[in-house]
């Protein structure tokens, strides 16, 4: 069978001066109708720019530098603009990362799927009303008339998604780029948008090039994978094959860095360090967190899993009270933690310290790192004049060099600034750390590296870990305990290996079902309806 | 309904500012009642004569109730009179007004498009050859002081080419070629500045995903600035058009004195010259209300061209 | 860091004028107030410039009168920014009751059109240089206030602030240390922009005959006594017109520069 698509020795020249002459070099790939071929890679690797480079739509300053891309018959490397224009959105379309970013804010929903058939057909306007009606049924959307008639920022990510979806299938493409296209989305709508995809598949229609980090994810849905590192492809192969027996040492590193949905053996009970009790929070009407009971016991890790707007964020903040709650109480080291005010609060801080989600927003730029954590030892309660030998003791700490002292953050990858934020947190000599999605902004291998650090530091140290994500893999793998929050609630919370393999709740089931990379997903969401799109427009 | 509220609100929290300036401007310039007796009846009158007249003009009443009864006759119309013209204050304001919003809508007619065509065009293709121009054009016409503009212009227009007149007293009742002068003056000083918000809010927007998608969707470069980047791009100019109004304003006070244009500029600029404590009150009050309602104008124009204020 | 060629051009051309308002006293070639032959045109030997109606030269008016100008927008716009990047950082971080309370005083006067607000306050203090300085600064300090407070609240967001004050570091370090630093290339380029705005508005106070006492020379005055002999006699007022132009310009340009230097 010829391919649908075929890249054949593809090279992407990056501006010079760069730290890589190519943002993709000699890449050869074969895309078949009714594949899934799932390009995957760390950040910066260039599977975005190969996708790009396919849809003739290159960021402005690179540009291909050898090699050629093959649509069917078509060759589209060296293609005039105006014929390129013809082709996307018609023959080969985009499944975006962030969805509702992607959709025009200023344009109903039906008016841009509408323009797909505007820009690709010479169908009258009431026809492409229509159709655009009929492919948002297809998506299996609710309550149709009302999302056609919505503005983007009137519907949930999930929804904005389905949406994209539908306008990229509106002319029936050869092929589908699907770019991290549930990256940005919660883990139940990520298995649902996951098994239209694969529905989609099934249609036998188009070729699939779905971009993604996620290893569970190419475990979902992938036919073929190709992995890419550095611009490279350094092994392309069969799904089971290549997730079986990958022959890449980079491959394999990745494999490897996947947390396994497994618990790590429960650690005997100690006492309390942080109780929490009926913390409720309300903005206006709002209520954020509704009467949440947690406890924390020393040298142990308590995971919190929600998705987006459970109250996980919220509650975080409450604890170390950059915001205060509506009612309820905190104690923390047996103390009323609430009852504190003034300068009596702000030393009582230290012993409760926090670790971020955003390493380029946690650091303040205009300060080295080792300014940084001496501030932060010198608050701990450390003389001034032993502050800086403190600073580059927790730099060894964390594995950073002794020069990093006096580098500004702009000089440190992600992972490396997340070590200098919990450089910052261990300089004040906390009991308890909380660490909200700390790990979640970073590739899945500088993840891992980060997740041992924390491991070891409270090995050796005893501190107590408050362990806030929405990655039910990354709880079992480093928590004690997970507490399961929906809707500003507590739905279950309990041993790790017990809320894993036996969930009590019906929510907790619904998010161990749609991690992927599980064979309980398929089963979970049922059978899978074929979804029935609109006949071609031609 | 949302919307509603939200312009309720706005639209309570202009009335309070009103009200804040119209007591500042009543204290700035009637708290200290000796000074205005000397501003009404002029240096040269006598102690007797002033404290005659403050009581005839319930000038020992507290300041609060004078305020109080300053704000009800003002609401009601009666601004009483200018001691330099010695006429009706409403009369004399009106024509002027007129005029002045004759010179300053014919300056917004042309400096709107303009200045929209010209941050679009730099903003689409930044860095290019145009964009450049653009920038350096904004740099030079907000840099030149509103006076030394029209001098400029003057030496240029009148005194090199003698195309236009040098003077807009309209002394021969209406003349276009007296207005054109003004005019440039006025879109010169703030054509630029709008260009430039223009453009960097056209660049923002085409850095958006959804351009992306636009063009990944196989739209035209034409379309997708038309159709996706405009709409969005136009709400920060629309808002900055209206917010410039204040500025504007004061650009008319400096051409109108400069080419002698009789209009509300002017006025205000003999009533602040010769004491006219009323009338200066008068004007200043009209002049926050131009800007109070030119806020609020952005206001509405902001919920009618974005979506996302129309809430879920 | 590359320096753009717009600010090179921009620093000269202020630092020069700076140069000529300090030394002022040694470099004009004769007093600005003492009359000599009315009406001579430029290129007069002894008068370069020429001299004005009163026969005055105009080379030692314009050198004399960037004093008033640099000076005093110089003045207005520090103490505008002392008051605007005090009360803006303190409203940014903090918001609630504070922030409602100063946010709308400022929109309260920026509810003038700022020439009005300049007259209102002539008429009321009667002209006088600190009154200028007065007005000026009454005028600007709120638009200072608007910025810093919209920085503020953008950095007060961000996550190294909410770990500042989970180390509990005091409110007045986390403003001073954390924010202003990251608020203050921003202002640089604000400041600069201010400080021409400045300079126009007392500018156009002298070209309105209001606020600064004659007969000390200054560009915005020069320009109102040379216009009724302008037709026969420009360079009255083409020479103070490009004065105060190009000083703000400069300005202009090392705004421009800044801003640039940033990206």
């Amino acid at each position: 069978m010829t391919p649908i698509l075929s890249i054949r020795n593809l090279t992407v020249a990056l501006p010079k001066g760069g730290d890589r002459a190519f943002a993709v070099e000699d890449v050869s790939l074969d895309l078949h109708r009714g594949e899934i071929l799932c390009v995957v890679g760390a950040s910066g690797s260039g599977k975005s720019i190969l996708s790009a480079a396919v849809m003739g739509a290159l960021p402005g300053r690179l540009a291909i530098a050898g090699g050629e891309i093959r649509l069917g018959e078509t060759l589209l490397t060296g293609l005039p603009d105006a014929a390129l224009r013809r082709i996307r959105g018609n023959r080969i379309a985009m499944i975006p990362q962030e969805p509702i970013a992607a959709l025009n804010p200023a344009m109903t929903v039906s008016r841009q799927i509408e323009e797909v058939f505007e820009l690709h057909s010479d169908l009258a306007r009431p026809v492409r009303r229509a159709r655009a009606r009929d492919l948002l049924e297809a998506m299996h959307l609710p309550d149709i008339d009302r999302v056609a008639a919505s503005y983007p920022h009137q519907l949930s990510g999930g929804q904005c998604q389905r949406i994209a979806i539908a306008m990229g299938l509106a002319m029936h493409p050869d092929v589908l780029i699907a770019d991290e296209p549930t990256t940005a989305l919660d883990a139940t709508t990520q298995a649902q948008i996951l098994k239209l995809i694969r529905e989609l598949k099934a249609t036998g229609e188009h070729g699939v090039l779905f971009i993604t980090h996620d290893f569970g994810v190419v475990r979902d849905i992938a036919d073929r994978i190709a992995v890419m590192e550095a611009g490279r492809i350094v092994e392309v192969g069969e799904a089971a094959r290549v997730l079986a027996a990958p022959q890449h040492p980079y491959t394999r590193a990745l494999l490897a860095a996947v947390p396994r949905l497994e618990a790590r053996a429960v650690r005997p009970a100690a006492e309390a360090v942080l109780t929490a009790k009926g913390l409720t929070k309300s903005y206006g009407a709002k209520l954020a967190l509704d009467g949440v009971d947690i406890s924390l016991e020393r040298g142990t890790t308590l995971a919190i899993v929600g998705e987006s707007g459970s109250g996980k964020s919220t509650l975080a903040r409450l604890l170390v009270r950059i915001a205060e709650p509506t009612g309820g109480s905190i104690d923390v080291g047996g103390a009323n933690f609430l009852a504190s005010r003034g300068s009596a609060l702000r030393r009582s801080r230290r012993q409760i310290q926090m670790i971020f989600q955003d390493p380029f927003g946690a650091l303040n730029p205009r300060r080295t790192a080792g300014d940084i954590i001496a501030r932060a030892a010198t608050l701990g309660g450390i003389h001034r004049a032993e502050a800086k030998a403190r600073a580059l003791e927790l730099l060894a700490l964390v594995g950073l060099p002794a020069d990093a002292y006096d580098r500004r953050p702009a000089a440190f990858s992600g992972g490396q600034r997340q070590r200098i934020g919990i450089a910052r947190a261990l300089a004040m000599a906390p009991q308890i750390l909380i660490c909200d999605e700390s790990v979640s902004a970073l590739d899945v291998l500088v993840q891992a590296q980060v997740l041992e650090l924390l491991a070891d530091l409270q090995a050796r140290l005893g501190i107590a870990i408050l362990f806030i994500t929405h990655d039910l893999r990354t709880a079992g793998a480093i928590a004690d305990r997970i507490a399961v929050m929906q809707h500003g609630r507590i739905v279950e919370q309990g041993d790790a290996p017990a809320i894993l393999s036996t969930p009590a709740h019906d929510y907790t089931r619904a998010l161990v079902a749609a991690i992927p990379g599980l064979s309980a997903t398929e089963r979970a969401l049922g059978p899978s309806i074929r979804p029935a799109l609109p006949p071609l427009p031609r | 309904m949302r919307v509603a509220a939200w312009l309720g609100r706005r639209i309570g929290l202009l009335l309070l500012t009103m009200l804040a300036v119209s007591f500042l401007v009543h204290l700035a310039l009637e708290v200290n009642v000796d000074a205005v007796a000397v501003k009404v009846l002029g240096q040269f009158s006598t102690p007797d004569q002033r404290a005659a007249w403050l009581r005839e003009n319930g000038y020992d009443a507290p300041f609060l109730l004078r305020y109080l009864r300053w704000l009800g006759h003002f609401a009601s119309g009666d601004w009483g009179r200018s001691t330099y013209y010695q006429e009706d204050i409403v009369k004399l304001i009106l024509p002027r007004l007129a005029a002045s919003a004759l010179l300053a809508g014919a300056a917004l007619l042309v400096m709107v498009p303009l200045s929209l065509a010209l941050g679009i065009a730099s903003g689409v293709r930044a860095g290019s050859l145009t964009d450049r121009g653009v920038s350096l054009f904004a740099i030079l016409t907000t840099s030149v002081p509103d006076f030394a503009m029209a001098a400029f212009l003057t030496a240029i227009f009148v005194l090199g080419l003698g195309w236009l007149p040098g003077v807009s007293t309209m002394a021969g009742g209406f003349s276009l070629r007296e207005l054109v002068l003004p005019v440039m003056v006025l879109v010169l000083a703030s054509t630029g500045y709008l260009a430039r918000m223009t453009r960097a809010s056209m660049i923002e927007v085409m850095g958006q995903p959804y351009i992306r998608t636009a063009l990944l969707k196989g739209a035209s470069p034409s379309r997708i600035v038309f159709r996706h980047a405009l709409r969005n791009a136009l709400l920060t100019p629309v808002t900055v058009i209206m917010l410039q109004i204040p500025w504007i304003l004061s650009g008319v006070i400096i051409v109108e004195v400069f080419f002698a244009y009789r209009g509300f500029g002017t006025l205000l600029y003999q009533a602040a010259l010769n004491s006219d404590v009323y009338l200066v009150e008068a004007c200043a009050m009209i002049s926050v209300v131009a800007v109070v309602a030119s806020q609020l104008l952005a206001d509405i124009a902001y919920a009618a061209l974005d979506p996302r204020l129309r809430g879920k | 860091m590359k320096r753009p060629p717009a600010l090179v051009i921009g620093v000269a051309i202020v630092a020069l004028w700076l140069l000529v308002a300090v030394f002022a006293p040694v470099i004009a070639p004769h007093d600005p107030l003492v009359s000599f032959k009315p009406l001579l045109r430029p290129g007069a030997a002894a008068f370069p410039l020429g001299t004005d109606l009163l026969g005055r030269d105009i080379l030692s008016r314009l050198i004399w009168g960037a004093r008033p100008v640099i000076f005093l927008s110089l003045a207005a716009t520090l103490i505008a920014y002392i008051i605007g990047v005090g009360a803006g950082l303190l409203a940014g971080y903090r918001r609630g009751v504070l922030d409602a309370g100063f946010s709308f005083i400022a929109n309260v006067i920026l509810s003038f059109p700022v020439l009005v607000l300049y007259l209102v306050v002539i008429v009321a203090l009667g002209p006088s240089y600190l009154n200028v300085v007065i007005a000026v600064t009454f005028g600007s300090a709120p638009a200072v206030f608007r910025i810093v407070r919209a920085i503020a609240i953008d950095i007060a967001g961000r996550d190294y602030i909410a770990a500042a004050v989970t180390q509990g570091e005091p409110t007045w370090r986390i403003l001073l240390i954390e924010i202003l630093p990251n608020a203050a290339p921003a202002l640089a380029v604000d400041f600069c922009l201010r400080l021409g705005y400045s300079a126009i508005i007392i500018g156009s106070l002298g070209f309105l005959g209001l606020g600064l006492p004659p007969p000390a020379p200054d560009w915005g005055g020069m320009v109102t006594d040379g216009r009724a002999l302008a037709f026969a006699f420009p360079h009255l007022v083409i020479f103070p017109c490009i004065a105060i132009s190009s000083l703000v310009l400069a300005l202009s340009l090392i705004a421009d520069g800044l801003r640039e230097a940033r990206q």
